[in-house]
């Protein structure tokens, strides 16, 4: 982005004035605190910021740093390797290589770094790691097995924790504590970078864990009393910074674990701990040379420069354990909070009253109380809001029996039935206003209590699974056990319940566990569901959400839930149910403690890499499944960059559904994809590979990835709605948010540089080319040029066969490939006429490959466009995906075709071509979660036109979606199997020109 | 405990089957008023309910209340004359059949003049012999003394009526007294209701040799509730309510006039719980029910305290404790939840406590039964209100709640 300076002050400060500027944000000198801390503070007194830059000067940034040891346990002495700092080696410079990022670490070292003491240690070939786990895992050695020791260094018994919450089944509590300090980011002196992206970034050479959180550390000291005698197995789903090799402690339960040896028995409620803790992870940045001179550039040598940066985003995550170890988990706060400044603490729910004391005692801070239904409110909110299908419908006998709802634009009014130990039920009307509008003590604490009482069964999983394999009609009285047989006479179902537990009244004898235990259930379950009915009638909703951790995907408890909302609403009220049901009020009371810093102004992206999945089966009280499955017991939500909205030009956003194919729905599709992606892994790996040719490890990381992403696969293949509605686009997302977890943040980085210097460089002549022809011979070519340019796509196997095979193959190539006119969907006739009339005002280009596609296909459309009168808005996606060519990449391939083509130089000048990001890093497009800014602009300039390009914005997604404009959708099908269903063949052409109906 | 009527999801579809023989031999007295409305269910047999059992007492007594039925004294008197000549023969009998408990309603003549006693079969003698001098009846039959009620007229005979129960599984044996006591002699017709009266329709038949007249559970619920209301019991009221019911020293209970009692919601508690909005003598539906009733609380107890009788069981409670065994907000907040006005007092989670071993091991029998019952009646008391507000009416539910607790 050399040339032009005053063009390009100017497009970008427009991009800049709209939506927070990272540079500001981030900014290694700005005055407000970096990405992840503001969510995580909870200030009183000192201002937030203040705190914050308190916080990161606190860091050790001297050369000379300490130590740092891991939470909980003294190092012993020699253990702890002195970090080579690498900061001074790389901070000045700039451009960092990119392997020396990936510098492989050994096993169990304790890996310094800066900023917090709980952090990742062990292997680091993982990617990442969570602090307090590794530091467990370490403390599993008998020998390391010590008290907590003074030996930690003020830093590294720094403020780990972002915010925690306990609670029992309701009665969850919240408190809050500092954030992380700046994620071990040590302030080096500013980047020298010009262009805006690297405002956030640092050089990749601190300390080589390639991805750290710094805070949210969920280890417990060793001293914990059941810690020792705990197995190694890890009693919950692993997390994924966890490989096999390490030695695995979590002391973080999962509901319903046997709790031995404990003396302080809370009430065996669960506790849910929400915790926030930055992500530092690499990405590739791009940007231009500093040409001094003209013939600097040379033939050989690409159109820009790539480095690999550091990058710190925010991440949430939610994870359960059972009170019992609420001392232990205490005393671990507390010495994490040596040396912070916090003076309060932020708790919610039942538990913030109960362990007040205890908590004001042991960590001598103050206990600021939160609302719990407040935070249960928030908690709803936020997730209908942000998790894509987190609402579903429980169908029984279906396949599949969920029925995920697509985000509703508008999610108010509903009704919540909280369903805790206690039920609640709160009318929600806006964000801020709901009402209590009524209760039931009969809930899960009756579930559990009862249960235990009859079964002498004690934990909450084991009652559900006896109640799975239970028939309750050994222990209700039926209306056929009353009426004989006659019910059906009278047009009745014998099979509904006349009186719970009503033969054990009558029945002198012994009634199986099981049985009772099925039969409990359905009595609450239904006594829930007919109470949320009635409360639904009352207040005339027709939408019932359920929460809490009663339900946790109990089939038979949703399948009851479900029939007797039906039973009794006649049809009329539907229930849902939420895929985070457990974590409502950890989310809120998180959201609440941050509220200062607004997390409502950020979207959130559930990290399918990081996320457990919803499972089907009644959960089996066995850890080893448990450890694979995990109901819900991981939920990671990344902080998107930026604020997400529909795209205003939706026909109708509330029914909108970005994916063409439903593969829950469609078991065929779902096959066939699931086996596409199995066989395109051994590539994806390959190449991720070869992107990183300097880095040691890359090998091991990418096996990493690929069990990782294989493990999904087969998750998926079992539990197609695991993650919500399954879709290629979940897949493919679900592959980059796995490939990013192990440190391949754009393996196709070399690849677009390499196709972008290529296609630059057929720019002119194809400009030439189709200069030469004739009007109506041009806009053919023109669409041909964009078509062929689609064939480009590594994401396709395919093609990314070919090009692994034929570095040769080239545009030209790529446009014989094409089908022929007729193609499969021709709607060109139609648009070359529409091409007669007027021109649009604006058009809004969706662009889809790196290199050709983007510079031989795209840019002569825009260009064309541009000479027609009509602005163009050229969306790209905010991160890598694939070969997709990315905002930043975008932004210097218009800058190097503007000083070739004065067309492009003017239009850029004066406005009229405008980049912009997408707020996506997906290969697919969903429209209703696009970048603020762009949606603003959109409506700004009145867009007329949009275009979209390419199999995974517009037949994979959008092939469907309805605008209120015109709209162009134009792929090349580039797998066979897609090609046959729509009646094709491959490389066959989709040109959907659409008008909307007047 | 009531009648085991449904309660669980379900909706109403029942409708008295029978009775159309019995319609024949006796059509109800209609009054000028008598043109029912039909109800918004279907019932065949509103038209024509017999006169016996306690459907039909309530049409004829409810007549002579004062005020109700204006104009109607001439009408009345004539209809008393025709029911002399109608009235069916003794033994009067009316029969609910339960899914957990048999409810039997005897009537038993005290103004038999020497010539009807002259007259009087053997075995009638003895059934009223057998009925009145005792209070119990085998092992489980009971007759509830306290509750009969004294001189009272009925299709212009006096005498008092008894009440008596036995457990439903003792359904046959009390068929074999019937046949040992050639009933079938009489030729009297056994009204029933209640499931038990399509359950054992069959054995009544085939054993007892007696000819079953079934009829609607709820027409006879509704019956039932108006005509023990408006005779009264014993002088005093039969409907009551508690005022007060939150505070123990100022509860007090005190009787409620139902004289306008339109719209009402009925809230049977039987084994299960039907709910009933009555919108007039003649017009009602059933609103919902619950499973969630006598038979839980009955069944619960068994299994959580091995008692054998609900009268056991309902003792135990009487002495427990069952905030020992229910979450309160206390427990959880410390006090009251202010926010939402929740006492400290209310129960959060019913059993709640019992998720912790050492709380388990520290209650008694009397503390579960108790929470058994706060947890059953709360829930009652809860969907009633809802159905209650659904409905659009709220102020008698209350007491039509106690009404209903009337065992």
């Amino acid at each position: 982005m050399g040339g032009g300076p005053a063009g390009r002050g100017r497009w970008q400060g427009r991009r800049a004035g709209r939506g927070p500027r990272r540079a500001q944000r981030f900014g290694p000198c700005s005055p407000r605190p970096p990405a992840h801390c503001p969510s995580g503070l909870v200030v009183r007194g000192p201002s937030a910021r203040r705190l914050a830059v308190a916080a990161r000067l606190q860091l050790p940034e001297d050369a000379a740093r300490p130590e740092r040891s891991m939470p909980g346990i003294v190092v012993p002495p020699g253990e702890a390797r002195r970090s080579s700092d690498s900061r001074g080696s790389s901070a000045g410079s700039g451009r960092i290589p990119a392997a020396e990022g990936w510098l492989p670490r050994p096993a169990g070292a304790l890996a310094p770094v800066s900023g917090v003491g709980t952090r990742t240690g062990g292997s680091c070939s993982s990617g990442r790691g969570k602090p307090g786990w590794a530091a467990l895992s370490a403390a599993q050695g008998p020998e390391r097995r010590r008290p907590l020791g003074p030996a930690r260094s003020p830093a590294s018994a720094g403020p780990a924790l972002g915010r925690w919450r306990f609670g029992g089944v309701s009665t969850a509590w919240t408190w809050t504590s500092r954030p992380p300090p700046a994620s071990g980011q040590a302030p080096g002196p500013p980047v020298a970078y010009r262009e805006p992206p690297r405002a956030r970034t640092r050089p990749a050479s601190a300390p080589p864990a390639t991805r750290r959180r710094a805070g949210g550390c969920l280890a417990l000291p060793p001293s914990l009393p059941a810690c020792p005698s705990r197995p190694t197995a890890p009693l919950m789903p692993v997390p994924r910074a966890l490989t096999a090799q390490q030695p695995r402690c979590w002391t973080v339960l999962p509901h319903g674990r046997p709790a031995p040896q404990h003396p302080a028995f809370t009430g065996g409620s669960l506790t849910k701990l929400a915790y926030y803790s930055t992500v530092q992870h690499k990405v590739a940045k791009v940007r231009s040379f500093d040409h001094s001179g003209k013939d600097a550039e040379q033939d050989h040598e690409p159109p820009y420069e790539i480095s690999v940066q550091e990058e710190v985003t925010a991440r949430l995550h939610f994870v359960k354990f059972e009170n019992t170890y609420i001392e232990a988990c205490l005393d671990f706060i507390k010495d994490h909070l040596v040396n912070t400044e916090t003076k309060v603490i932020q708790a919610t729910g039942g538990g913030a009253y109960k362990f007040k004391d205890l908590i004001e005692e042991k960590l001598r801070l103050k206990v600021d109380k939160e609302d719990v239904m407040t935070c249960l409110i928030k908690g709803c909110n936020f997730v209908l809001k942000n998790i894509p299908h987190e609402a579903f419908v429980y169908q029984k006998d279906s396949d599949p029996e969920f029925r995920f709802q697509t985000n509703h634009p508008n999610i108010f009014p509903y009704l919540l039935v909280n369903i805790g130990s206690g039920v609640s039920i709160v009318k929600v009307e806006t964000e801020d206003r709901f009402e209590w509008i009524g209760g039931s003590s009969i809930g899960g604490g009756t579930f559990w209590g009862l249960g235990a009482l009859l079964t002498k069964t004690k934990k909450f999983d084991e009652l559900l699974h006896l109640a799975s394999k239970g028939h309750h009609t050994n222990v209700d009285m039926l209306v056929q056990d009353i009426y004989g047989g006659a019910h059906e006479t009278l047009g009745l179902s014998g099979n509904l319940i006349a009186s719970s537990f009503g033969k054990s009244a009558t029945a002198d004898r012994e009634f199986s566990k099981e049985d009772m235990a099925k039969s409990l259930l359905h009595m609450i379950s239904n006594d829930i569901g007919q109470l949320a009915c009635l409360y639904a009638r009352l207040h005339c909703l027709d939408r019932v959400y359920f929460g809490g951790f009663f339900i946790r995907g109990h089939p038979v408890t949703m399948r009851t839930i479900t029939y007797s909302i039906n039973f009794f609403s006649k049809g009329e009220v539907q229930a849902l149910f939420l895929r985070h049901e457990g974590y409502l009020g950890a989310i809120g009371a998180f959201l609440k403690g941050a509220e200062q810093d607004n997390p409502n102004q950020y979207s959130w992206g559930e990290n399918y890499a990081g996320s457990s999945g919803l499972r089907s089966s009644p959960p089996e009280p066995c850890p080893s499944q448990r450890t694979r499955g995990g109901a819900f017991d991981l939920l990671e939500m990344d902080r998107l960059e930026r604020p997400l909205v529909n795209l205003p030009l939706l026909l109708d956003p509330s029914s909108y559904v970005p994916d063409t194919v439903d593969l829950t729905d469609d078991a065929l599709a779902r096959k066939y994809w699931l086996s596409c992606f199995e066989e395109a892994l051994d590539g994806v790996v390959k190449r991720a590979v070869a992107s990183q040719p300097g880095s040691v490890d890359a090998a091991e990381r990418a096996e990493k990835f690929r069990q990782k992403y294989w493990n999904k696969l087969q998750t998926l293949r079992h539990q197609p709605f695991a993650y919500g509605t399954l879709t290629v686009r979940s897949l493919l997302d679900t592959r980059e948010h796995c490939l990013n977890e192990f440190s391949f943040p754009d393996p196709y980085s070399k690849v677009k540089q390499r196709e972008n210097g290529v296609a630059l460089k057929c720019f002119q002549r194809v400009i030439r080319s189709l200069d030469a022809l004739g009007w109506e011979e041009r806009q053919l070519a023109l669409v041909k040029g964009l078509l062929a340019g689609n064939v480009f796509d590594w994401g396709a196997k395919a093609v990314s066969d070919v090009l692994e095979s034929d570095p040769q193959f080239g545009f030209e190539e790529a446009k014989r490939k094409l089908q022929e006119r007729p193609w499969l969907v021709d709607s060109y006739s139609k648009w070359l006429q529409r091409l007669k009339g007027p021109p649009h005002k604006c058009a809004l280009i969706f662009a889809d490959n790196s290199g050709v596609d983007v510079i031989l296909g795209v840019f002569p459309f825009v260009r064309e466009l541009l000479s027609r009168g009509t602005e163009v808005i050229l969306a790209c996606n905010s991160g890598p995906a694939l070969n997709d060519v990315t905002y930043s990449e975008s932004l210097i391939v218009a800058e190097r075709i503007a000083a070739m083509d004065p067309v492009i130089h003017s239009a850029l000048r004066e406005e009229r071509l405008l980049l912009m990001q997408t707020g996506s890093s997906s290969p697919c497009l969903d429209l209703s979660r696009l970048d603020k800014g762009l949606a603003m602009l959109v409506r700004e300039r009145g867009a007329d036109l949009v275009v979209i390009e390419g199999m995974g914005r517009a037949v994979h997604t959008n092939y469907y979606a309805s605008l209120r404009c015109e709209s162009l959708k134009l792929a090349v099908i580039k797998n066979s199997w897609l090609a046959e269903r729509l009646g094709g063949r491959l490389f066959s052409v989709i040109f959907k020109y659409e008008v909307p109906a007047e | 405990m009531g009648t085991g009527r449904l309660g669980a999801p379900m909706e109403h579809h029942g409708r008295a089957a029978a009775t159309s023989d019995s319609s024949a031999r006796e059509p109800a007295p209609r009054g000028p008023d008598g043109r029912r409305r039909e109800p918004l269910r279907r019932r065949a047999s509103s038209a024509s309910a017999p006169a016996v059992g306690a459907s039909a007492l309530a049409d004829s007594v409810r007549r002579e209340r004062p005020g109700s039925y204006s104009g109607a004294t001439s009408v009345s008197r004539q209809r008393v004359e025709s029911l002399r000549k109608k009235r069916p023969l003794f033994p009067w009998f009316g029969l609910d059949i339960g899914g957990t408990l048999v409810k039997l309603v005897y009537f038993e003549p005290k103004d038999i003049t020497a010539e009807e006693e002259e007259e009087e079969v053997e075995s009638l003698k003895s059934i009223r012999k057998y009925l009145t001098s005792n209070v119990a009846y085998g092992s489980t039959g009971i007759r509830d003394v306290h509750l009969e009620l004294k001189d009272l007229t009925l299709c212009g005979r006096k005498g008092n009526l008894h009440f008596i129960r036995f457990p439903t599984h003792d359904m046959p044996a009390f068929i074999q007294m019937g046949r040992d006591k050639n009933f079938s002699s009489l030729h009297t017709v056994f009204c029933a209701t209640g499931g038990g009266a399509y359950k054992f329709e069959q054995d009544f038949r085939t054993i007892g040799d007696l000819q079953l007249c079934k009829l609607d559970e709820l027409d006879c619920l509704v019956k039932g509730i108006l005509y023990i209301d408006s005779v009264g019991f014993n002088g005093r009221s039969q409907c009551y309510y508690f005022e007060n019911p939150a505070d123990s020293e100022k509860c007090q209970k005190l009787p409620f006039d139902l004289k306008n009692p339109y719209p009402l919601l009925l809230v049977n508690i039987g084994s299960g719980v039907s709910i009933l909005a009555v919108y007039s003598k003649d017009n009602y539906k059933r609103v919902t029910g619950t499973s969630l009733g006598g038979g839980t609380f009955f069944g619960l107890c068994c299994l959580l305290t091995g008692c054998t009788t609900f009268e056991e069981a309902l003792e135990m409670a009487s002495r427990g404790d069952s905030t020992k065994v229910d979450k309160l907000v206390r427990d959880i907040y410390g006090g009251d939840y202010e926010r939402f006005g929740l006492p400290g007092w209310a129960v959060a989670s019913s059993f709640g406590n019992m998720m912790s071993k050492e709380k388990r091991e520290a209650v008694s029998k009397e503390d579960l039964a108790r929470a058994t019952l706060i947890t059953i009646t709360n829930n009652i008391g809860s969907i009633a209100r809802m159905c209650a507000l659904n409905e659009g009416y709220f102020g008698a539910v209350g007491a039509l709640l106690e009404l209903l607790k009337i065992p």
